[in-house]
């Protein structure tokens, strides 16, 4: 059966809303590509990049391992307490807890005490590693979750001893979340903007944004913006190369290790990792918040400004998830619109908004300083988050209840609302809070696509601790992480419920 | 000496026994098959065999010596599980190598040649029909040179087809390797064409013990005679060498007297005319074509009793008949003091 027009029009109009820009962006760089090689100072910008991945994936994956045997494999309790780290990143944005750590350290800083200030490499390296490593919970502990008993117990018949069943099984069962994770890890470090700024250490996504916006030297932008897509691209090859289908969970018992009296160490640790991620950006916000109340005023417009672009770019983005989600569940041939949303997501935040930029400048002018520029940006960016919780809602609704309802009587639009809808609608509403939740955040989209003055409460964060004036940038903070608590709490109910 | 002896094992799950003082022994080469139904404790003793688990109270002995307190990985008791538990991220070769040194990779070819799996060396256990990944798990389980392998209701993942074939495939495997086998199932059938002997499990106790034949043929107790082929429960006034029962006369297996319960298997039943035929009268209440034989459902003395026939019999539904038991039947020790609901077996 061919597709009919509105099918077309979508999967058209799904395809075009991330590529179309970047067609743009590849155009206007390609002209100077040649001088890539002319340009020996900014190969270093590749490495120092490269280097920030490189030591942040592992460390990531050091804190956050520990995390995920205890959430997963241990009998440490309250679990509730666990889950709240995966939400960590959530309602944090990694530049508030860039803005914390440079704060609380350093001769100016609240606590002298700690004798140094975290800043440039080690700064950035740290915060990004504490922001990211709940990503790399999140999937090693639903894996390790998921490890079937009869695995390491088959391996400790056949005469495995501790050791030999952590490396050669336990180990590479994990590798393929390793690598989803890693992936994803790698990706932020290299689309971080706000961390790095902060922290003054120059990156491709850091030079691009200057080249940018204050050296106003467009060919340079458009060439560090064409190296950030080679490297995501880098990230997603490798990660498709070495990953291995995961296997197939398991659940038949759970293993559940008694931790006995090393339970304090466990709670150490996470202690230790809640200061770090969570509290003490907390006590920072809120010990400067109350003066900077007294110097800025409640920052209502900023707020106003964040939700009118998070709200539309959330809404649109659960429309068209829902769509392609339903398209690529029922039909496997439509299965790449999936990969162009995480096309989307994959390319760093700073090239895309260069990206959409050209195209606005050179396509359709009258974008160019719009809001609906900007919700496109966030649209293009986040889909893929919308998309998660909404294909795994598909996924639970067998195809053949709708055909049912189909030998019932029922056209197939009521056959959608009656049977479908309702099995997927708490999908899509995650899927829209985890995009509101993004949006909010989002950094070099917004400054770079915004118009003129709109200032948001992570422009406003951003803005005023990049400068210098840290007590002026706390309300602005208290409210986003505040507005980011809120929605991310709703997505906790919601999503136990769903 | 026994290659495996178990004293007394008991195990708890949270408030309740699973495992009531299981004594068990097995000698070398054997295979024994520990038949039960769901719930009776099967898995739970193998787990305590294979050291997964430690027991309440008693002990495991391996070749006399006490192991109760030995992790798994120190035993050398191969294990098949109930759902494989192959290492899907291993191919073949590897899985079957797992247990094995460096040095020791011969065995895994002749494994593979063993079990026909030469072909598949290099496929992960996904890309395996049912059947293949069985054998792979047998191999894995067999690759380290156990002594005792523990089977944990290995077939019931498999299609009816394929699962006689696999038994008789793992029969012949485990005699050329001279490995010893202790097998749990709930499958009665699978137990009795597959077993050296027969140990029955219920509600955490061995009830019965002996060959297959044994067990069939006399049954201790009502539980083990319905679990194995669907015996009848008849009641029954004794006295001697035979005894009233709403079937008619019927000779007994050992003088008895008073209420007895007897085991009356349905393939000792006879079917005949209504008018000329021997025996009492009775009705057809149900009738299942099954193929190569039929079965009846009869009604006799206000009793229902089930009945294996010759498929060409033409009784239909409410049709009168003429009973008659043409075997002795088995008289049966009751396991309390209340007698059992006589009539055919709830397990089959």
């Amino acid at each position: 059966m061919p597709p009919s027009p509105a099918v077309l029009a979508f999967v058209l109009g799904t395809v075009t809303l991330p590529l179309l820009p970047l067609v743009y962006l590849v155009l206007r760089a390609l002209p100077g590509v040649q001088e890539v090689f002319s340009l020996g100072g900014d190969l270093a910008l590749f490495v120092r990049t490269l280097g920030l991945v490189v030591a942040v994936v592992p460390t990531a994956l050091l804190l956050a391992l520990p995390l995920a045997f205890l959430a997963a494999l241990t009998d440490f309790r309250p679990r509730s307490l666990l889950a709240l780290v995966g939400l960590l990143p959530l309602a944090l944005p990694p530049y508030v807890l860039a803005y914390a750590w440079l704060a609380a350290s350093g001769a100016g800083g609240l606590f002298p005490g700690l004798g140094f200030r975290l800043e440039g490499f080690w700064g950035a390296w740290w915060t990004l590693s504490v922001y990211t490593a709940p990503y790399l919970f999140l999937a090693l502990e639903n894996a390790l979750s998921r490890l079937n008993p009869a695995q390491v117990e088959a391996a400790r018949t056949l005469g495995a001893g501790a050791g030999k069943v952590f490396f050669r099984v336990i180990l590479p069962y994990l590798a393929p979340s390793l690598w989803a994770g890693g992936a994803v890890v790698a990706l932020h470090v290299v689309g971080d903007f706000g961390v790095v700024s902060l922290m003054r250490y120059e990156t491709l996504s850091y030079a691009l944004y200057y080249a940018y916006e204050t050296a106003y030297d467009r060919d340079r932008a458009s060439l560090y913006a064409l190296g950030l897509v080679m490297l995501a691209l880098l990230v997603l090859l490798l990660d498709a190369r070495f990953r291995r289908p995961a296997a197939p969970g398991e659940l038949r018992g759970r293993i559940r290790i008694a931790l006995g009296s090393y339970r304090w160490l466990a709670w150490a640790y996470l202690g230790l990792f809640v200061a770090a991620g969570l509290g003490l950006p907390l006590a920072v916000v809120f010990l400067w918040a109350g003066e900077g109340l007294g110097r800025v005023g409640l920052p209502l417009g900023a707020m106003f400004a964040t939700l009118m672009a998070a709200m539309p770019a959330a809404g649109l983005a659960a429309l068209l998830a829902l769509g392609i989600g339903y398209l690529a569940a029922r039909y496997p041939r439509y299965a790449y619109l999936e990969r162009v949303a995480y096309l989307g997501y994959a390319v760093p935040p700073t090239a895309l908004g260069l990206a959409l930029v050209f195209f606005a400048l050179y396509g359709i002018p009258v974008l160019y300083q719009t809001l609906a520029l900007l919700i496109w940006g966030y649209l293009v960016h986040f889909l893929a988050e919308a998309l998660g919780p909404i294909r795994a809602a598909f996924g639970a609704v067998p195809r053949g209840l709708e055909e049912a309802a189909r030998t019932l009587g029922k056209p197939p639009a009521v056959a959608f609302v009656r049977v479908v809808w309702p099995r997927v609608r708490s999908g899509v509403f995650s899927g829209g809070l985890l995009v509101f939740l993004g949006a909010i955040k989002e950094l070099p989209l917004t400054l770079m696509l915004a118009p003129i003055g709109y200032e948001t409460l992570a422009v406003a964060t951003w803005t005023y601790a990049a400068e210098g004036f840290l007590v002026e940038a706390a309300p602005f903070a208290l409210l986003l992480t505040a507005l980011g608590t809120a929605a991310a709490f709703l997505l906790y109910r919601y999503g136990r419920r769903g | 000496m026994k290659l495996l002896e178990l004293e007394d094992l008991w195990k708890r799950r949270g408030r309740e026994w699973v495992l009531r003082g299981v004594s068990l022994g097995l000698a070398p080469g054997e295979l024994l098959a520990v038949v039960g139904p769901s719930g009776s404790g099967k898995t739970t003793l193998l787990r305590l065999i294979a050291g997964l688990e430690p027991p309440d109270r008693g002990r495991v002995r391996l070749l006399g010596r006490d192991v109760t307190r030995l992790p798994p990985e120190r035993r050398g008791i191969g294990f098949v599980f109930q759902d494989l538990a192959l290492f899907p991220h291993l191919t073949v070769y590897e899985n079957v190598a797992f247990g094995l040194r460096k040095e020791e990779r011969d065995r895994v070819e002749y494994l593979l040649d063993l079990l026909g799996l030469v072909a598949f060396r290099d496929r992960y256990p996904d890309r395996l029909s049912g059947g293949q990944q069985q054998r792979v798990a047998l191999a894995r389980a067999l690759a380290p040179g156990p002594r005792v392998v523990l089977l944990d209701e290995p077939f019931s993942s498999l299609d009816a087809g394929l699962r006689e074939r696999t038994r008789e495939e793992v029969a012949r495997v485990l005699r050329a390797t001279g490995t010893a086998a202790l097998l749990v199932t709930h499958d009665q059938e699978e137990a009795l064409a597959l077993a050296d002997r027969l140990a029955v499990l219920h509600q955490g106790r061995i009830v019965q013990e002996g060959t297959p034949e044994e067990v069939y043929r006399r049954p201790r107790t009502a539980f083990v005679a319905q679990f194995l082929g669907g015996a009848n429960l008849v009641l029954g006034e004794a006295s001697g060498e035979e005894a009233n029962t709403p079937l008619g006369r019927v000779r007994l297996d050992r003088p008895a007297r008073g209420r007895v319960v007897l085991a009356v298997r349905p393939e000792h039943i006879e079917v005949a005319d209504p008018e000329r035929g021997p025996g009492v009268p009775a009705r057809v209440v149900a009738r299942a074509f099954k193929g190569h034989d039929l079965t009846l459902v009869l009604e006799a003395g206000g009793r229902r009793f089930r009945v294996q026939a010759d498929y060409r019999l033409p009784w239909k539904e409410g049709d009168g008949v003429r009973v008659r038991v043409r075997e002795p039947a088995v008289v049966l020790e009751l396991e309390d003091k209340a007698l059992p609901e006589s009539g055919y077996s709830p397990y089959t």
